[in-house]
């Protein structure tokens, strides 16, 4: 018996199948979701002005060439080749106070197992201010020993891991162990993906600090083919012992994303650096005072920057497939730019604050 | 005592004795033991001497394939010690392997939550590092990880499975360890939903050869009239067949009644069902009474319990019903109280017809043809306590088939065995799962044609030409808008693993 002929238009069946699956839902005005941080809803209002710049720009770069959308360059690496767009930023870098958060670590005694705050609150009457004092306590000394230890190599991912078991994963030590951290050696990441997991990341947004400017590397995949390559250069960005990556819900989404579709490839993930999640430190910071602690409304409110046209982040997908379909780069247009806004903002958010705890004065 | 007092009412009573149509009796039949190639491991014969447990011919005879490196396919009757004959190599393995993981497939989640106690209790009296967990829908996000890495048995459903798929980076010390994969009631799996599954046990598979690992494969079913052609649809591998049922039958009468014995009917199906179930109760005997929907399990019940106040509140007292719908722990106590006897009738739907563990009991009821031989004889054989006498009544309905099998006992009691089919052919089935496993790792056509069949090349094509798919140097990757493994959702139509 011979093979079975594939039926024609078994892949029209299932591309209507998948287009049929959103994974965001498009909501009224005025219905006011506030179940935390959940992305799933788009406005119909952004909905529809989203899919007319849609057309719109389809129209107008009908015809244009890919790189006189993008002049960007070619890189090579063991992956292939991908594309990377380069972008300079002025970007006023706060002076962090060292000492201060050096010595706000020595006084805070409930680093130590089995310290809560009423006991700190005792052993401080008793004349035991810091963390060295405590070296003289007969029961506490072995303890204080062991975290002084792990305070004396000046290791951002020591002082985030302890503080963060002690305190928690958003408390201002955290953050503050951004101080022992050089801004050159800060990578700010954002990702733009084709769904929510298991399919492609499109586009790669690092931002590094360099000569005190704040230079945002994008990774553009010009097809799916060059997604190992722009993988690689990526994780080469995150490697390097003194390194520490500042993401925006970076802990549940963007790394995770990014090491599942390194193991996708079979290619190894860099070694664990230091983690900070703007979006736990704004979290707590602005909780009770922003309706919102979304990106864009964080912007708004805190930086001041408006974004014009820009389209839901949930829409991204189709904005690129229309590129892949038709090889029109207009519709990359907004992505790249929507990507580009959010790494500034990050940064700008995680400095801003960085020098409200622990700028100096 | 009971039974044999029962079958004389029904050859006798005037009432019953019009519709007694036929009876085919068989057995007894005494154990028959065997003997293991090499003993088991003293933590494992200990276990098995304490509970006075020796092993069946069937059970020795899949230990010793099993330890030989063979696909193992099991088709001995309910009751005959299956579980034991899967559970004691895998822990052996385990036991000798220090890194060694099993996976564990159920057809529904309740099975598996039975299932699970067996496991744990043979792994506390052992002291093997067993650490059972079952991964499914209702399982905590905060277990989960704990699960991926410790649990060494993992009992799960296709269903789930096939999501988890997904997460695979995850699994990777669970995959790179795989040593067994045990599926049991794996006759469920047939049709066009045994055809997706065999797929996901091939991206099973593929994954396994990504990180290193060759699973055997240890199949439990009902009796099939091809069970290693069967096996090898669904696993893509080659198999050795256990049929040959070791464990001791006590007489077993299979009834046909006929309540439409005269071409009309003085009462309906039900009403006589009724009638049987109480007879049943009356002399003492544990009954199961199996019907065709839940409206009138729950009916059968209610008017057998009103039947038997009369006689006395106790005995209405031990009529139940049972029936999917029920939450997990109504249902433990139902088949805790069949198990302990204070429960001596229950009426059910199809659902209990499933391994759960019920235990045997001393009578079946089946309440109308439900369809199929296979069916039938699972039913019946819940009828059937170690070496002790039983009775399984099929109760005809008003229909030709049902009728025919009246008039013809013996073309009932010859029917062979059904088939379960699988096509792995079909373009539909296989371009899905082409797609999940394409999102899984990149598709290479050379190195998964012998998981995908002869059509990859055409349907790779396909697919890529819709953009879905596209071709890079590592393979072919999956560029879909939505997620392949919520887009394949035919597990989720077909049978609900909620058990």
């Amino acid at each position: 018996m011979s093979a079975l002929v594939s039926p024609p238009r078994i892949g029209a069946l299932w591309q209507q199948r998948i287009q049929a699956m959103k994974e965001y839902e498009i909501v009224r005005e005025g219905n006011v979701f506030s179940s935390g941080f959940s992305d799933s809803v788009v406005f119909t209002s952004e909905y529809d002005r989203a899919r007319a710049r849609l057309a719109e720009l389809v129209d107008r770069y009908a015809g244009t060439a890919f790189d006189n959308l993008f002049p960007g360059q070619e890189i090579e690496n063991d992956g292939g080749t991908c594309f990377v767009l380069e972008h300079r930023n002025p970007v006023s870098v706060p002076s962090v106070d060292i000492d201060r958060f050096k010595k706000d670590l020595m006084n805070d005694l409930t680093l130590v197992l089995g310290v809560g705050p009423a006991t700190r609150r005792r052993l401080n009457a008793r004349g035991y201010y810091t963390l060295e004092n405590l070296l003289e306590h007969p029961g506490l000394r072995n303890r204080a020993q062991k975290v002084l230890a792990g305070l004396h190599g000046d290791d951002p991912s020591a002082i985030m891991d302890l503080a963060g078991r002690r305190h928690s994963k958003s408390h201002a030590t955290v953050l503050g162990a951004a101080c022992l951290v050089a801004p050159e050696d800060l990578v700010f990441l954002d990702i733009e993906t084709l769904g929510l997991f298991s399919r492609p990341i499109i586009l790669f947004g690092i931002g590094m600090i360099e000569h005190g400017q704040l230079v945002v590397r994008q990774y553009l995949l010009r097809d799916v083919t060059e997604e190992q390559a722009a993988l690689i250069a990526t994780a080469d960005h995150l490697v390097g012992e003194r390194k520490a990556l500042v993401t925006f819900n970076g802990k549940a989404f963007d790394l995770p994303y990014v090491t599942d579709r390194l193991a996708y490839y079979g290619l190894e993930c860099p070694g664990r650096i230091p983690h900070f999640d703007v979006l736990h430190f704004s979290r707590r910071r602005w909780r009770n005072q922003l309706p919102s602690l979304r990106l864009t409304n964080l912007e708004q409110a805190i930086l001041n920057i408006p974004r014009h046209d820009d389209i839901p982040g949930q829409m991204v997908p189709e904005f690129y497939e229309t590129y892949l379909r038709s090889g029109n780069a207009g519709p990359l247009v907004p992505v790249v730019e929507h990507n580009r806004q959010d790494v500034i903002s990050l940064a700008l958010l995680f400095f801003c604050l960085l020098e409200e705890s622990y700028g100096t004065l | 005592m009971g039974l044999s007092d029962l079958i004389r009412l029904l050859e006798a009573n005037p009432v019953y004795r019009a519709r007694y149509v036929h009876v085919r009796e068989t057995g007894p039949e005494p154990a028959q033991y065997g003997d293991l190639d090499t003993p088991l491991i003293p933590a494992l014969a200990e276990y098995l001497d304490q509970h006075g447990i020796r092993l069946y011919a069937h059970q020795c005879e899949a230990i010793n394939l099993v330890r030989n490196g063979k696909n193992v396919i099991l088709t001995t009757a309910t009751a005959s010690g299956k579980t034991l004959a899967f559970n004691l190599p895998v822990l052996e393995c385990l036991a000798a392997e220090p890194g060694a993981r099993a996976l564990y497939l159920y057809p529904t989640k309740a099975l598996a939550n039975d299932q699970i106690l067996s496991l744990e209790q043979m792994a506390a009296y052992t002291g093997i590092d067993v650490n059972p967990a079952i991964y499914d829908g209702d399982t905590p996000q905060s277990k989960r990880s704990a699960i991926r890495e410790h649990a060494r048995v993992v009992l799960s459903n296709p269903h789930e499975v096939h999501h988890m798929l997904s997460w695979h980076a995850k699994w990777q010390p669970f995959f790179a360890n795989l040593e067994f994969i045990v599926i049991d009631e794996a006759h469920r799996y047939r049709g066009v939903f045994g055809s997706h599954i065999a797929f996901v046990i091939r991206r099973i598979l593929r994954l396994c050869r990504y990180y290193g690992s060759d699973p055997r494969f240890i199949l439990s079913t009902a009796t099939l009239a091809n069970p290693c052609d069967f096996a090898h649809a669904l696993t893509g591998h080659d198999f050795a067949l256990v049929d040959s049922d070791g464990s001791p039958r006590g007489k077993h009468s299979f009834v046909l009644y006929n309540p439409f014995y005269n071409g009309i009917s003085e009462r309906s199906l039900h009403q006589e069902t009724k009638d049987l179930l109480v007879s049943c109760v009356k002399e003492n005997l544990q009954t199961l009474c199996f019907t065709g929907s839940r409206k009138m399990a729950e009916l059968i019940s209610v008017w057998a319990r009103d039947d038997a106040k009369r006689i006395s509140q106790h005995l209405a007292d031990t009529i139940s019903v049972y029936r999917a719908g029920y939450l997990p722990e109504e249902r433990r106590a139902i088949e805790r109280q069949l198990k302990d006897g204070s429960l001596k009738g229950v009426v059910s739907t199809n659902a209990l017809e499933l391994g759960i563990d019920v235990g045997s009991l001393d009578a079946v009821i089946i309440s109308g043809y439900p369809g199929t031989m296979m069916s039938t004889r699972q039913q019946a054989g819940r009828a059937g306590r170690k070496g002790k006498e039983s009775l399984a009544l099929l109760v005809a309905q008003a229909n030709p088939l049902d009728q025919y099998f009246m008039q013809h006992p013996d073309q009932f009691f010859s029917a062979p065995h059904e088939h379960a089919v699988i096509d792995t052919s079909n373009p539909y089935i296989v371009s899905g799962h082409l797609l999940c496993a394409a999102a899984e790792l990149p598709l290479k056509e050379e190195t998964d044609r012998g998981f995908f069949g002869n059509q990859i090349s055409d349907l790779l094509t396909e697919l890529g030409a819709d953009d879905l798919l596209r071709k890079t140097a590592r393979g072919w990757v999956y560029t879909g808008r939505g997620r392949a493994s919520e887009a394949v959702r035919s597990m989720a139509s077909r049978e609900k693993p909620s058990g």
